[in-house]
């Protein structure tokens, strides 16, 4: 049935910055099983992209395909655009309000104890991430390092599988599809949450039948603690995978072939 | 006389699967020359002449919810007899309703002011629960 047709990329995080590779630690899924899509929620997926056409070879229906990527380990992507600066503002005024009443603690007695009582405070909070920039500088973003709880993460603390990590983004879709004009991929804006503003999308010539590899451009984000400092660095990757385009010949709904009367009982 | 009316049937799926019935989620339009009644409405009935021809499109208001027509069966239009027995079960007609085009030419024997009413099935999705279908859409010959 003609719909448009949605592939989900997740990715392992942690494993793939690991093994340096994406291969086995990401999961491709879309929603053509029944439409004949092979190797679903694998690295392996075949999209099957049934197209169909006029009796003079033209392109009856539009094709959309859109992509999707999140990894496995974040907040829940359903959440609301502003959580995580709305819950960092939340900690850092957490922590305001910690070190103005750090004197009305009643275990707090001598000099050292109030020196104590706010390095903990300090740690508590958690740490704010930056972003490293294409010069490789650092830029602050406000935004602590969470769990996936919301709480602050704690490297060597909290569980690494607990980090809720950067949602990973695609860049580019390139290959073989493109290149032979199967595929017209372009990156647009979106108010969808689970698409962070911007996603992938292609319409198909299904003319051109066959099966096409194609390339996924994706940076993840990892991790690294430096003076003191916790940023995210980009972390360039690609997968391949591919489209199975066929296309089959319009017909009459009530004759099965060409046009008649209507079929009155 | 133009040559051929489209019938355009919209449908919000999304309601449709909710309830399980089209009844409140169909609207239907022609753009036939003859003041066709009900527009809008899962009660349409389209004005039409002999020699026309008539062809049905389907659009999904939800756009990311494919819907499709699955089949168009015109009911008896003898009123005494087979007029409000239930059609057949309604069932498939083929695995892709994507290459049907639901088009047809209205016959010279059609019986001026009587309403032909057809049975519209609409296919949602798949399954037990993706076969829908209304019976109060009709064509009458002007």
């Amino acid at each position: 049935m003609s719909q448009e047709i949605s592939i989900l990329l997740l990715v392992d995080i942690d494993a793939a910055i690991d093994d340096n590779s994406l291969e086995s630690n990401v999961y491709m899924i879309d929603n053509l099983r029944t439409e004949g899509s092979i190797n679903e929620c694998s690295g392996n997926l075949v999209t099957a992209v049934n197209g169909t056409h006029w009796q003079d070879g033209t392109q009856a229906g539009e094709i959309i395909i859109n992509w999707l990527i999140s990894t496995i380990s974040c907040l829940p992507p359903a959440l609301p655009r502003n959580y995580h600066s709305h819950r960092s503002k939340m900690i850092e005024n957490n922590t305001l309000h910690n070190i103005h009443h750090l004197h009305s603690k009643q275990d707090i007695e001598t000099v050292e104890d109030i020196k104590s009582r706010y390095q903990s405070i300090m740690e508590e909070k958690g740490h704010s991430a930056h972003v490293i920039d294409a010069r490789g500088e650092a830029t602050n973003t406000g935004l602590v390092v969470m769990d996936v709880y919301g709480d602050p993460y704690h490297p060597g603390e909290s569980k690494q599988s607990d980090l809720s990590h950067q949602q990973p983004v695609i860049t580019n879709i390139t290959g073989e599809a493109v290149d032979l004009g199967v595929i017209f991929p372009v990156q647009l804006g979106t108010p969808v949450v689970l698409k962070d503003g911007w996603y992938w999308c292609a319409t198909a010539d299904s003319g051109k039948t066959g099966t096409y590899k194609y390339t996924i451009h994706i940076t993840l984000f990892k991790l690294k603690y430096a003076n003191g400092i916790a940023s995210w660095e980009p972390v360039k990757m690609t997968w391949d995978s591919q489209l199975k385009v066929t296309s089959e010949p319009k017909r009459n709904g009530f004759t099965k072939g060409a046009m008649s009367f209507l079929p009155f009982k | 006389m133009q040559n051929q009316i489209n019938i355009i049937v919209f449908v919000d799926t999304i309601g449709a699967l909710s309830s399980q019935s089209l009844d409140k989620f169909t609207y239907a339009v022609d753009n036939s020359e003859f003041n066709s009644t009900g527009q809008g409405t899962a009660s349409l009935s389209t004005i039409c002449q002999p020699g026309q021809v008539i062809q049905w499109i389907i659009c999904a208001i939800d756009l990311q919810t494919p819907a499709a027509i699955n089949n168009i069966r015109f009911l008896p239009v003898n009123p005494e007899s087979e007029l409000f027995e239930e059609p057949d079960e309604q069932q498939y007609v083929n695995e892709n309703p994507d290459l049907d085009v639901w088009k047809g030419i209205v016959p010279a024997t059609m019986i001026p002011g009587v309403p032909y009413r057809y049975v519209f099935e609409v296919v949602i999705g798949e399954g037990k629960n993706s076969l829908l279908s209304i019976q109060t859409l009709s064509l009458i010959r002007n």
